[in-house]
């Protein structure tokens, strides 16, 4: 199998967890500028894109780049929070020399579709060697949360908050907290208190809950089933 | 799309096997380069407009994520800049802890940049047997950072006023059981990266080429702002050329003068050691990465994790500091001016990249047309850092 990597605008932390799982994976080829003799030809068609890194739409040639993948690849895998979901590009704003206008970054599910999403700051490497154990083998149920991550285009410790804790349906298992890459979610009273300026917004906290990714499951149902019930209108 | 004038006698390299994505531009007579142009692309996320009215807690956080590569050292500057500013000192075994960390994050940033100037390097036949053990090194530093900084990108341990947690013991055991195999297993290899006759013919005549500009340092092991004149560097765009239109990132100068910053400048000045030619700079961040290594393995025997790790009381108010860190790649400066909430008023960063670009570039017009790619691996820039920053000075 072989794979695509590149970077639309990251931090390059999401590149050196791709770069860690090529020496653990069998079969598969990574073809990325950390390890390419010469420039990688996005022109060729690729059956795996892995993107890294948030699109900046200010950016002409990065959002023609994203667009270019997208043409060439049959599956396109956001990697990293800041492909996924915005991660700390959600606090750029611009107005910096020299390119002042780079002032608004985005996931790439804003600007393409995507296929599947892995949020983390950056997600280790053994998710990637899972990831593609899973696709290989087409066990795609087993992939599902990351399939509904695609289209969600925000998430962070304040959605945690809104949608499970407030919501009563937090079960108080502390996965928040230990996967919070900064340390920004601390068990209050058997609950997640959010330790606000720490957050980066990068929704590890809310992939790793157990209610969090039974909403997001069911976010992508839902759907589903607004798109079957409008094609059937459109029919009749 | 970029609109490019197309000259007859332009070479466009677009950069592989770097931190980032760059190209190289190269004005030439047909046989030998006349001018370079080292031109950065990846979008400005401009973290020093992005830290405005933030806390100096989450500076921290935001900080390390300039760099996915030396994420250590921009988090160590920036909580070196706001302690300096609001009089925060770290207690002892905290600041060693720190100290270990950035280590690791400069042996894990070397490692990766000599496999990523291995093809550059060394010959075929004993390539591939050196990037596997290079490999297997770069994942087990990867661990070591876990268990002693608290991830192996964006380590959370580190925090303004020392160490944010107390490692585990069994993990802190490990780690230092996992740096003495780390430190025998990368001195069999430095041997074997800086025997000569492994050498390719295009890396050994690199011995005979170099470029002479002065060099910038502030400490081997860390950084200190008493050792350079902050005021003393400036940052510039550069204009003149329709090349430059496109670039997203500055340049900087100390006292007015191109000065190369990163391991070469540190071995020199702190060792005495004169690496000659370009390739002096890859041989000496191989000796660099083992000095390192060795320094690591010190600090860990040494700490005293049960004492305190964080300074005890942390007030945020009105203040103005510098911190200056050796990052991988040279002297790193984060300046910061907090208002009286102890929020962020003003940022500033300067990274080594921008002392290096015009080095770099310099150093590319020496060299024969077939080598210029090779240039910039071997001075090793950072464009998600040098493309994240710097308001224009005059």
């Amino acid at each position: 199998m072989i794979v695509l990597h590149i970077d639309i605008g990251g931090c390059e932390g999401c590149s050196i967890s791709i770069f860690r799982a090529s020496s653990m994976l069998k079969d598969v080829e990574i073809i990325s500028k950390c390890t390419a003799e010469k420039e990688v030809d996005l022109n060729k068609s690729y059956a795996i894109a892995f993107v890294t890194g948030s699109v900046c739409i200010n950016d002409e040639e990065a959002v023609e780049k994203l667009k270019l993948v997208r043409k060439n690849c049959k599956i396109l895998v956001a990697f990293g929070s800041c492909a996924s979901v915005g991660g700390i590009t959600r606090f750029c704003r611009g107005g910096q020399e020299p390119k002042p206008e780079h002032r608004t970054f985005l996931p790439l599910s804003s600007v393409v579709k995507v296929d599947y999403a892995i949020p983390g700051c950056p997600p280790p490497p053994q998710l990637i060697r899972m990831f593609l154990m899973l696709y290989k083998r087409k066990m795609l149920q087993q992939l599902a949360v990351f399939k509904a991550l695609s289209s969600i285009r925000k998430l962070s410790g304040f959605d945690l908050l809104d949608d499970v804790v407030l919501t009563g349906l937090c079960i108080g298992c502390g996965a928040c907290e230990l996967s919070c890459p900064t340390g920004a979610i601390k068990l209050i009273g058997g609950r997640p208190d959010l330790i606000v300026e720490k957050c980066i917004r990068c929704g590890t906290c809310y992939v790793r809950c157990p209610q969090g990714s039974k909403l997001l499951f069911r976010s992508m149902e839902a759907n589903v089933n607004k798109h079957k019930t409008q094609f059937k209108v459109v029919s009749t | 799309m970029s609109r490019r004038v197309k000259l007859s006698r332009r070479k466009y390299c677009p950069l592989v096997r770097i931190g980032g994505e760059a190209e190289l531009v190269v004005e030439h007579d047909g046989e030998k380069p006349i001018k370079a142009y080292f031109v950065t692309r990846a979008p400005v996320r401009g973290f020093e407009k992005m830290l405005e009215g933030k806390n100096p807690l989450f500076v921290v956080e935001a900080a390390m994520r300039i760099c996915g590569i030396c994420h250590a050292a921009h988090a160590i500057a920036a909580c070196e800049a706001i302690e300096h500013a609001v009089g925060i000192m770290p207690p002892r075994d905290g600041l060693l802890l720190r100290e270990a960390i950035g280590l690791i994050n400069r042996a894990q940033s070397h490692l990766l940049q000599e496999i990523m100037v291995l093809p550059d390097m060394l010959k075929k036949p004993v390539r591939e047997k050196i990037f596997r053990k290079l490999v297997k090194l770069f994942n087990d530093v990867c661990s070591l950072l876990l268990k002693v900084g608290g991830a192996p990108t964006h380590p959370s341990f580190l925090t303004i006023g020392g160490i944010l947690k107390k490692p585990a013991e069994a993990s802190f055991n490990e780690a230092e059981n996992l740096i003495k195999g780390i430190v025998k297993e990368y001195s069999e290899v430095k041997d074997i990266l800086l025997d000569e006759s492994n050498w390719t013919e295009l890396f050994t005549s690199l011995n005979e080429i170099d470029v002479s500009v002065d060099k910038l340092v502030s400490h081997f092991f860390y950084g200190d702002r008493y050792n350079i004149e902050v005021e003393g560097i400036t940052t510039l765009r550069r204009s003149g050329s329709d090349v430059y239109r496109e670039s997203t990132s500055n340049i900087a100068l100390y006292k007015g003068k191109i000065v190369e910053v990163g391991p070469r400048a540190r071995l020199e000045v702190y060792f005495f050691k004169k690496m000659k030619g370009l390739s002096g700079i890859q041989k000496a961040r191989i000796i660099e990465t083992d000095l390192v290594l060795r320094r690591v393995d010190e600090i860990l025997s040494e700490v005293d994790i049960s004492a305190p790790l964080r300074a005890r009381e942390l007030v945020f108010g009105k203040g103005a500091g510098v911190g200056v860190y050796e990052a991988p790649r040279g002297v790193l400066v984060h300046k910061v001016e907090l208002n009286e909430e102890g929020r962020v008023k003003k940022y500033e960063i300067i990274t080594p990249t921008m002392f290096n670009i015009p080095v770099m570039e310099k150093a590319v017009t020496m060299v024969s047309l077939n080598a210029v790619e090779t240039i910039p691996r071997i001075f090793d820039p950072c464009i998600p850092c040098s493309t994240h920053l710097i308001r224009v000075r005059r």
